[in-house]
């Protein structure tokens, strides 16, 4: 029996190789490397390797390959790309699932629960379901990015195919920075001209004052949400022990135009003080690919590097500040090298 | 409650006064102001709304400074241009304790470019500084571009130990033609680091990765100077010893000249040579690099000098690349 298996094995294994392949991974760089890494991820090729030079690092910063994963593309199937379900696993297994299956219009849909360990005490838990993605024929595409701290986390899909796959071509792509910026600053921000507020979002993530960044695929008119929560590693086993939530946003894109789209979202933040708002309603219009900066009233409190003189003077390396400012910008999901 | 006298006596100030600015010659001076740099797109595209200010606030914050560090004006000055040419604004500031006076300042001198209304100057400042004794940065014929009532770039010099200056103009002017800059262009060098396979691989870049390369890289040296197309420019920017300065001067110096030449509407030829310091000994790196209103151009640098800062492994690097854009003057 299990002679006549092992002569099929090699059969199934060539039928795979031979067939479409999907691939994803998870890539954790500095913040301001992000922009850097997805114009890497242009030029890196098929399966990112587990040795050898994973991708071009252009400021020599690592980039580590967190989680990766491959399956046989089948249609019309759910594709198990992570670790498996690991519900009750032994406490220190990350658990990596991620489940892609073909959408209606030609793309995928993804459920995600990623979990990273930025120390090995704690983790960092991200999920979203009902993603909708494009086929990635050939190149890397990013599904999400979001921060953990001074950290941002991408996951990336790949589809191996030999068969010409057009671009379905009304694949969004949603980004928001929830950031605090200097009052004074802040005054000025409804003025600004197109260039200055794209060099201003620029310098966000620099300024060390961003407090969640997130970047979805999507699709205008299906709504999409996420959540970002963080736990103990060790308490992961206690009964009725629940990962604390960070952030939860839920929203949805209309497209008025073309060139032309609204956001309907709502952030919801924890508590930290009396009085602090549970929900912010963001909504928003915006020029498709270009950052629209609007300011939030009373956005939930964080821990922000100290940035004004008059703090780094008096020698604190955090101040508690307030989310004041939300960036914005909907753009086509790229397309690509031609 | 309406009194005659009063009422009268207003319109006669009134007409007085519309009578007074008739008369007035028309304003034509240069105001400049030096700023400390970073983020230098981000204060090119405040200082654009700083347009029609020809003053600007002597310290605290000068504009709307987002990254939460005030931007202080360093040197500030006005210069009537109906005098007779060439202009000159000094200011000498004593030096430390301990040291001679009059040593340190900052000298602006302005000159007709042509027989047109054009500007031209040679800016020298000399700094004390942490790192090194002084720093002296030094720019020739400078043009200035034409566009009215608004702030300028002109020059900045920075290095890898000196945060260093930007130096910017205003021509506040009524009777001075409107006309558009033609052929002035700034241009931006950098010259640093990047790693050895970015270096091999950055002629495949795209524009987008070209330019977020440029911002990666470990800088060793920046300038930025006005230039005119078909005319040599010149900055060079110096550190050193006050003790040693005269007989060696030009061993910390860097000097950039060359002249940028303009094929069609869009096309644009750098040609340069950069003196690395070290003084006469150290090869000058010749540059021939062609270029596009707006866009970064990266080019390998043979032989560059080693850099202060090390490698997150503590390993020595040498300014490899050097970035170049030029972007056209704002009429």
């Amino acid at each position: 029996m299990s002679a006549r298996l092992a002569c099929f094995l090699p059969l199934l294994a060539s039928l795979a190789v031979a067939g479409e392949r999907l691939h994803c991974v998870v890539i954790e760089v500095p913040s301001a490397s992000l922009p850097l890494l997805r114009e890497e991820m242009k030029r890196a090729a098929a399966p990112v390797a587990d040795h050898g030079p994973v991708l071009l690092s252009t400021d020599g910063l690592p980039r580590r390959v967190t989680h990766r994963g491959q399956a046989p593309f089948v249609p019309e199937k759910p594709i198990p790309l992570g670790n498996g379900p690991r519900e009750g696993s032994p406490a220190g297994a990350r658990s990596f699932n991620i489940v892609a299956a073909s959408g209606a219009g030609g793309g995928l849909v993804y459920d995600v629960s990623i979990q990273q360990s930025p120390v090995p005490a704690s983790y960092y838990d991200f999920r979203t379901k009902g993603l909708v993605a494009a086929v990635p024929a050939n190149r890397w595409q990013e599904l999400a990015a979001w921060n953990q701290g001074t950290r941002s986390v991408s996951l990336w899909h790949h589809l191996q195919t030999d068969e010409p796959r057009a671009a379905a071509g009304d694949e969004l792509r949603i980004e928001l920075i929830f950031a605090s910026m200097p009052d004074d600053a802040l005054a000025h921000v409804p003025e600004y001209p197109p260039e200055l507020t794209r060099q201003v979002v620029g310098h966000l993530s620099g300024t060390g004052r961003v407090w969640k960044s997130f970047s979805l695929a999507c699709r205008a008119d299906v709504p999409f949400h996420l959540q970002s929560s963080h736990g103990d590693r060790r308490r992961r086993q206690e009964p009725g022990y629940g990962d604390r939530v960070l952030a939860k946003f839920q929203g949805r894109i209309t497209r008025d135009t073309p060139g032309h789209a609204t956001l309907d979202g709502l952030l919801e933040a924890p508590r930290h003080h009396e009085g602090d708002a549970e929900a912010y309603p963001v909504s928003s219009e915006a020029s498709i690919g270009e950052w629209r900066l609007i300011v939030l009233r009373d956005g939930p409190t964080f821990k922000a590097a100290a940035a004004a003189f008059h703090e780094i003077y008096t020698r604190r390396a955090h101040v508690a500040a307030k989310v004041n400012v939300v960036a914005i910008r909907v753009s086509v999901a790229d397309e690509g090298e031609p | 409650m309406r009194c005659p006298f009063l009422s009268r006596t207003s319109r006669w100030i009134g007409s007085a006064l519309a009578l007074t600015l008739a008369a007035a010659p028309a304003r034509d001076r240069l105001h400049f102001v030096t700023i400390s740099r970073g983020y230098d797109d981000l204060l090119r595209e405040e200082m654009k709304r700083m347009a029609g200010t020809p003053v600007l606030p002597r310290s605290g914050k000068l504009l709307t400074g987002i990254t939460g560090f005030p931007r202080n004006a360093g040197y500030q000055g006005t210069i009537r241009l109906d005098r007779d040419f060439p202009l000159e604004w000094s200011v000498q500031r004593s030096g430390t304790p301990g040291r001679t006076a009059g040593d340190f300042g900052f000298t602006l001198g302005v000159m007709r470019a042509g027989d047109g209304p054009g500007l031209r100057f040679d800016v020298d400042a000399l700094e004390s500084g942490t790192e090194h004794d002084f720093y002296r940065m030094t720019a020739e014929s400078v043009p200035l571009p034409l566009g009215r009532n608004t702030w300028h770039p002109v020059a900045a010099w920075g290095s890898e130990y000196n945060q260093g200056m930007s130096l910017w103009c205003y021509r506040e002017a009524t009777a001075v033609a409107a006309s558009t800059a033609t052929g002035i262009h700034l241009l931006d060098v950098q010259v640093g680091f990047l790693p050895e396979p970015v270096v091999a691989a950055m002629n495949t870049f795209t524009p987008e990765h070209t330019r977020l390369a440029r911002g990666a890289m470990a800088p060793w040296q920046t300038l930025s100077v006005s230039c005119q197309v078909d005319r040599p420019f010149s900055i060079s920017s110096a550190a050193g010893e006050r003790a040693m300065r005269g007989r060696s001067d030009d061993r910390g110096l860097c000097r950039l000249t060359g002249t940028l030449t303009q094929n069609y509407e869009t096309s644009f030829n750098l040609k340069c040579q950069w003196q690395p310091p070290g003084g006469k000994k150290q090869p000058q790196v010749r540059f021939d690099v062609p270029l596009q209103p707006g866009r970064w151009h990266l080019q390998p640098v043979e032989g560059g000098p080693r850099l202060r800062a090390t490698g997150p492994k503590g390993e020595v690097r040498v300014a490899n690349v050097a970035a170049f854009r030029i972007t056209a003057a704002e009429p």
